[in-house]
């Protein structure tokens, strides 16, 4: 798979992979699916099992989610194929974020700019809100996540300046513990 | 992070980089500053981190300014934390900065991810590594809590004004 046709597979990967950077809308979620079929099904790149073993592993990684796009490039193009990917899921989403900032920053100044930059904020505080309900569902939904997430905003509350290296080294540790207690499987 | 009221005199200087985002803010700066959010970015909710590094700790922009970029990284396509890593780069140092700001927002994890590829049937057979990222996700979220919803605290009323990352009224968030 990797030999004869490997001059097409680079292509063939960011063809693949580039729609996908912006399919992601509100999360990576989105993209599990159409991944799975490019991969697995229509390409036969990868088994299923395989996309399996690398989602579970990419949950467990830092960065986001879609750089499982990324894993299997990784595993049917090595080192090339990751980099293709890479440019693929990223390079799309982020040149649109750049263009649009750049069309709100020349309306810079007008009177409905500053109305709409003003009566963004409730939009993004809403925003994050309906960010911390899913991602606590996608993590689990259990009372050990619960209890984690709260307890970090009542320390953030108490100690305002507190890096976030300790917060998220104490979340391990909280978690580990469980683990080892056996409340983790 | 996030409480302007509460944040040193050093931190913004009410000088005219306010009005200009052009202040001088080093590539280098924004690569550091990224990379390490990327590197520890596990199960998303880095809107806090990023807020508290770029407008509380450093002032690269104001609470508007990043609000602004907040909500158009979450309706725009694409990975909300590498749009305000864009927002972020563009505001301070044009493409360049965009450009090395998403870059170093990915290195990391993209590293990470070649080491994981290499020895992912290593990695997936060791169970405290699943409940050590658990556990750093769900920091993460309660960072995320925190940032949502501020409360007062009752030894200083004044404290209510903690949610001035929210506000653009407090006269003293910039």
């Amino acid at each position: 798979m990797r030999d004869d046709s490997f001059s097409s597979l680079l292509p063939a990967l960011f063809k693949v992979l580039a729609p996908l950077s912006l399919a992601s809308v509100g999360g990576a979620t989105a993209i599990y699916a159409p991944l799975q079929f490019a991969a697995v099904d229509s390409h036969q790149w990868i088994s299923g099992r395989e996309f399996l073993d690398l989602f579970a592993i990419c949950r467990f990684l830092p960065g986001p989610s879609s750089l499982l796009g990324a894993m299997i490039a990784w595993k049917v193009a090595g080192l090339a194929g990751a980099l293709v990917a890479m440019v693929a899921l990223y390079l799309p989403s982020s040149a649109l974020a750049y263009g649009v900032g750049m069309v709100w920053d020349r309306h810079r100044g007008k009177p409905w700019h500053t109305a709409l930059e003003r009566g963004v904020a409730p939009v993004a505080a809403g925003l994050v809100v309906a960010g911390v309900f899913a991602l606590f569902q996608l993590s689990g939904g259990d009372v050990l996540t619960g209890s984690v997430i709260v307890g970090v905003a009542a320390v953030l509350t108490w100690r305002k300046k507190l890096h976030p290296f300790p917060l998220l080294i104490a979340g391990a540790v909280v978690f580990e513990t469980a683990h080892l207690a056996g409340y983790l499987a | 992070m996030g409480q302007a009221d509460s944040a040193p005199a050093g931190d913004i200087p009410s000088s005219p980089s306010v009005a200009s985002p052009a202040a001088p803010v080093s590539l280098f700066a924004l690569w550091r500053v990224f990379f390490w959010i990327g590197l520890f970015s596990f199960g998303g909710g880095l809107m806090p981190w990023i807020h508290r590094e770029v407008v509380t700790a450093r002032g690269w922009m104001k609470n508007e300014q990043f609000l602004v970029g907040v909500a158009l990284s979450q309706i725009l396509p694409g990975v909300n934390s590498t749009n305000m890593a864009v927002y972020v780069g563009q505001r301070s140092r044009g493409l360049a900065g965009a450009t090395v700001a998403v870059v170093a927002m990915l290195t990391g994890p993209f590293l990470v991810m070649l080491l994981a590829a290499l020895s992912y049937r290593i990695v997936l057979g060791v169970p405290w590594l699943h409940a050590a990222m658990a556990g750093v996700a769900a920091a993460a979220i309660g960072m995320l809590l925190r940032f949502a919803y501020p409360p007062c605290r009752r030894s200083s009323p004044a404290s209510c004004r903690s949610w001035s990352h929210w506000r653009h009224s407090s006269p003293s968030a910039f």
